[in-house]
């Protein structure tokens, strides 16, 4: 595969937190409505990765439908936010203590705008370390 | 009765060695600095050479899949930082973040992270002698952290290993 210098992003927003994902992942982004007429299995970001040990619900609520060899399946976001193109030179790795605790890796990087930081999560990744 | 009409002389002569004495004592005595900072309503301390930095509290971003002793990342000029919630370590309640709440970035090895203080109260140059051994009869998850005592300014202040703090998060 070949890594060229820019990675596209899809931002969203989910219980205040602030991700994105690498576009070449999502197959399609549809309203909750949408991706239950179509039989897409979804599940919630929270499920596979604790936000705080608590349920997060979503004002907004949309499915992005992940590219899968099997079935693709949804994750439950809050509004997706925007699309960004990002340098690779522009991607942080997370700090090493949480490698070192053994985190999800599903959460690779981060990249900074403005004030904000996106953390960036694979969903190739398992959630669980 | 003799009277030694140079004894006072003597007596100032003597003082003034004692006093020279005690000075020269005081310059050779090791010193190592402390950072000393609040958690809740107790004193503690780090070693100086274990702090790299001190921040104002910045905005932390939770990072969802953590334990609950990291609280999250910061932008440290352009770079991400961990921030760790001290609190949670040493079986404390949660600490309210208020403006006089300090990030302070620990550095051991090649492993570093902010730590989340509630404020920095001084940073000293203190006697080695004066950090006694932490007591024996210390219970609870504190004690697991805790490199040494000291009394300074009318307060006990419990001096914190960063070394330990980090060797727990890794274990």
């Amino acid at each position: 595969m070949n890594i060229n210098g820019e990675v596209e992003l899809l931002t969203f927003n989910i219980g205040g937190v602030k991700m994105g994902v690498d576009t070449a992942q999502i197959a399609a982004m549809l309203e909750t409505g949408q991706a239950e007429e179509r039989g897409v299995s979804v599940s919630g970001l929270f499920e596979k990765m604790p936000f705080r040990g608590r349920e997060i619900t979503c004002s907004a609520p949309h499915v992005i439908v992940i590219k899968d060899e099997g079935d693709p399946y949804g994750i439950l976001i809050d509004r997706p936010d925007d699309i960004l193109r990002v340098s690779i030179d522009d991607i942080r790795h997370l700090p090493p203590i949480f490698a070192a605790c053994g985190c999800s890796k599903a959460i690779w990087g981060a990249v900074l705008k403005g004030e904000d930081v996106i953390l960036l999560v694979d969903f190739y990744r398992p959630a669980e370390n | 009765m003799d009277i030694d009409k140079k004894k006072s002389d003597l007596i100032l002569n003597e003082i003034e060695k004692r006093r020279l004495r005690e000075k020269t004592v005081d310059v050779e005595e090791e010193k190592v600095k402390l950072v000393i900072f609040l958690l809740l309503d107790e004193y503690y301390a780090f070693y100086g050479v274990a702090v790299k930095e001190i921040l104002p509290s910045a905005n932390i971003f939770y990072v969802p899949g953590s334990p609950d002793f990291i609280t999250g990342v910061i932008n440290v000029r352009g770079d991400i930082e961990s921030v760790i919630n001290i609190n949670k370590l040493l079986g404390l309640p949660d600490s309210r973040i208020t403006q006089k709440s300090r990030i302070a970035v620990a550095v051991n090895g090649n492993m570093r992270s902010g730590i989340l203080l509630d404020a920095i109260e001084d940073v000293i140059d203190a006697p080695l002698s004066s950090i006694k051994p932490p007591l024996s009869t210390l219970e609870g998850s504190k004690k697991d952290f805790i490199t040494g005592e000291l009394f300074y300014n009318n307060r006990n202040i419990t001096v914190l290993d960063v070394e330990k703090i980090f060797g727990r998060i890794m274990a």
